[in-house]
């Protein structure tokens, strides 16, 4: 017992090191995109991971079901094929969120969306749902990049607090897209009965992926 | 007997309707016996009961994870199982049991029972395993050679169809083999490079129980790769599909699914056991069924359980245990280590149609006798497949249109190995019964003890570095493994409760499976086998009922038994 207390006492001291790069980046990202006068909370800055809101239902999600449309579509944009948010991802991963997940995901994308929309306002200035796309892409790659680059320090996080929001977000975003008919029908190849198996074929030029394996 | 059982009356009844119990019925019924067959779960027809076979990924609500509420109602299953075969697996909280050490118990309680959701690897046992107990003196010697078995493996082979190649091996006999499955590109690189790299190990295609050609009207294989969810074109071996098929039409054979067998009947006078007590799973009503011969094929901790259950004056210890041991020397293969690694060429290959198949590297140590440089006995193959990278093995950079570019063209080459690794008999580990606890239908919970012992973690190491070392000399790169704890039972190769041997103080089954003590009771299930092997077991199952099975046949002519 008194090992983990001080295991996790170091654990915090890194996060510490950890949050104060991303608060530099942060500031660095908020110039980029031009952030109108409204000033920075203290407190707000990077993703409150000991917050724990108690007595989650499940169905707190379903209000962020338009930020979350928002957000698949960035990460899988609609191009000569049909987005992320056309494929109905987002409302996959409610399902998922609603019916699969463990408490402590559930928490942590909880606790994601709601504060990407501070992240939003105090980085942007506007809700995320009225940035542009240049500043939406820009948001969520800081999400992204909060991942921390320590894949053994990565390992202990996410078995103390559960997958992170950004893991989840893109890990769902990408599969439920995968999965869906317009992404496995029209980005990816799908065959449900090849009835045959060539084992060695020619690579022709842009074939897509198989979308099952 | 009251007059009015005449309806309960067989010539013969086998308890269990998965991969051997199939058979059984099969062979009992074909060779004109009036068979009882029974199944302690639901009914499950052929194509019929497939309910997810033709869905597709987006048919599923929330993909293949399994809900929250599947996870409480199959905790120990839902590592075996997703949301597309779920119901071919047991609810743990409806069919409790007693882990005194961590074992999974991976069930399919169902008509096929784990037939349905078998990996299909179908490999011939060789003498380096039937004499491997008599040379270095674990467990007792198999009163069986591979000569004794071999016309039987011929027999089950040609019936149930498996695919795989001539390989002229001495410690994997080859078969009557449907054409194999081809290797694909990356496979077929790392079959070159180890014949170029090794002298004592070779790369061969899989041996599987999926149809490359058209068989009886089954199949073939469609090359969907969902087996698990039942195959409505009949493209792989199953109970349902195939040996409960014939069984059924000769008209000889009557099925009676959520039936659970108590306990078998014994009769001092004839000194055979006279029929069984059957639970109707959903009534809880009793019943009696009675039959000349008796085949248990209920699994190997379900066999055991059912015998330990079975207790009379004549045997207070349960059915046939003079020798003390029915339940014990429990293996399975130890399983749960895995090495991977990435391939920057062959760029311009791919592949058309979904491989159920996989690429094996067959036992290569300990080839004449322990090696003195290995740390343990006995050995290991390798299992493997290699694929072309995709969204769900790509690791995934950036987002928007660059994903998007990259989710759609097929990845590096990669490839896995997996060592299969055979368990030692130990006597201690085993199943029994704790009679203080029933289930809901007052039966004793089964408690499993089970733990490997040094042999096994030797072996599991041995097979990590082997793999590593496999990969880095044909090529590979970001070569890695894990390393999970292994838990007993995650092979789901449950072996060895009632094992065969020469001698009735030390075994409990002779070399037609037959009980010593009770000769009219058969087991050919896994719990009949003396030592694991390192092979995936069910074709030996197949073959030792087949044969078990024309030995009754011939007694039963003879009024024997």
């Amino acid at each position: 017992m008194v090992y983990t207390s001080l295991f996790a006492t170091a654990l915090l001291a890194l996060f510490q090191v950890v949050k104060a790069k991303i608060m530099q980046r942060r500031s660095v990202i908020k110039g980029l995109l031009g952030a109108t006068g409204i000033s920075l909370v203290a407190g707000t800055c990077g993703y409150n991971y000991a917050k724990s809101p108690t007595g989650l239902t499940g169905e707190e999600l379903a209000q962020y079901e338009g930020l979350l449309a928002e957000l698949v579509d960035v990460i899988i944009p609609p191009s000569d094929t049909p987005g992320a948010k056309e494929a109905e991802v987002h409302r996959y991963i409610l399902s998922y969120m609603k019916n699969c997940s463990t408490d402590k995901e559930y928490r942590n994308f909880y606790n994601g969306l709601t504060e990407i929309e501070t992240f939003s306002v105090n980085t942007v200035g506007f809700s995320f749902q009225n940035c542009s796309l240049k500043q939406k892409t820009e948001l969520l790659r800081e999400v992204f990049n909060e991942e921390l680059d320590n894949a053994t320090l990565r390992k202990i996080k996410t078995k103390l607090r559960g997958n992170s929001f950004a893991h989840l977000l893109k890990k769902l975003t990408v599969e439920g897209y995968c999965q869906s008919r317009l992404g496995a029908t029209e980005h990816l190849a799908y065959r449900p009965i090849p009835g045959k198996y060539e084992a060695i074929t020619q690579l022709k030029p842009n074939q897509p992926c198989w979308a099952t394996k | 007997m009251k007059s009015t059982d005449h309806n309960k009356i067989f010539d013969a009844i086998v308890v269990g309707s998965g991969i051997s119990g199939g058979w059984a019925a099969k062979e009992l019924t074909e060779g004109g016996l009036k068979t009882l067959v029974l199944e302690r779960g639901d009914q499950v027809e052929h194509i019929k009961d497939y309910p997810t076979a033709f869905k597709n990924p987006w048919d599923f609500e929330h993909g293949y994870h399994l809900s929250r509420k599947d996870r409480q109602e199959r905790p120990i299953q839902s590592s075996h199982c997703n949301a597309t075969d779920k119901h071919f697996y047991v609810k743990d909280s409806e069919h409790p049991y007693i882990q005194e050490n961590p074992f999974k118990w991976i069930r399919g309680y169902q008509v096929g029972g784990r037939s349905l959701t078998w990996g299909r690897q179908s490999y011939r046992l060789s003498d380096l395993d039937f004499e491997a107990n008599a040379k270095d003196g674990h467990g007792v010697d198999w009163p069986i050679r591979y000569k004794d078995l071999e016309k039987w493996y011929d027999y089950v082979e040609s019936y149930a169809g498996i695919s795989g190649n001539i390989d002229h091996l001495r410690q994997l006999p080859d078969g009557q083999f449907l054409p194999p499955i081809p290797m694909n590109a990356i496979e077929d690189h790392l079959k070159t490079q180890m014949a170029t790299h090794y002298l004592d190990r070779q790369l061969i295609h899989g041996r599987v129980a999926n149809l490359t050609e058209k068989k009886n009207n089954r199949g073939p294989c469609q090359y969907r790769n969902l087996c698990s969810r039942g195959c409505p074109f009949g493209g792989y071996f199953s109970s349902n599909s195939t040996t409960l098929r014939d069984a059924e039409a000769t008209g000889l054979m009557t099925l009676r699914p959520n039936a659970i067998v108590k306990e078998v009947i014994y009769d001092e006078q004839s000194e055979k056991a006279s029929g069984v007590v059957v639970i109707d799973a959903n009534t809880k009503e009793e019943h009696r069924y009675y039959a000349r011969i008796i085949f248990l094929n209920a699994s190997t901790i379900g066999t055991a359980s059912i015998l330990l259950n079975s207790v009379s004056d004549r045997f207070p210890n349960g059915l046939g245990n003079d020798s003390a041991q029915i339940g014990h020397n429990l293996m399975d293969h130890i399983v749960s280590h895995g090495t991977y690694g990435s391939y920057d060429g062959l760029q311009d290959k791919y592949y058309d149609g979904r491989s159920p198949s996989t690429i094996l590297v067959p036992r290569f140590q300990n080839m004449n006798g322990k090696d003195k440089k290995n740390k343990f006995t006995r050995g290991y193959g390798l299992q493997g497949k290699g694929l072309r990278g995709n969204w769900e093995s790509k690791s995934l950079e950036g987002l928007g249109i660059q994903l998007k570019q990259d989710l759609s063209s097929p990845g590096d080459w990669r490839i896995f190995l997996g060592g299969r690794g055979e368990v030692l008999p130990y006597y201690d580990n085993q199943v029994s019964l704790e009679f203080t606890k029933k289930d809901q239908w007052g039966l004793p919970l089964v408690k499993v003890s089970f733990k490997y012992r040094s042999n096994e973690e030797a072996m599991l190491e041995h097979m990590t570095q082997e793999s590593e070392s496999i990969l880095k000399k044909a090529g590979f790169k970001n070569v890695g493994s894990y390393r999970s704890v292994p838990i007993p039972g995650s092979a789901v190769h449950e072996m060895g409760t009632a094992r065969m041997g020469k001698d009735p103080k030390t075994s409990v089954l002779n070399q037609f499976n037959q009980m010593h003590a009770v000769k009219n009771v058969f087991i050919t299930d896994g719990s009949a086998m003396t030592s694991s092997a390192w092979q995936n077991p069910s074709l030996t199952y197949m073959a030792l009922t087949a044969r078990a099975c024309h030995h009754a046949l011939d007694l039963f002519k003879k009024s024997l038994i």
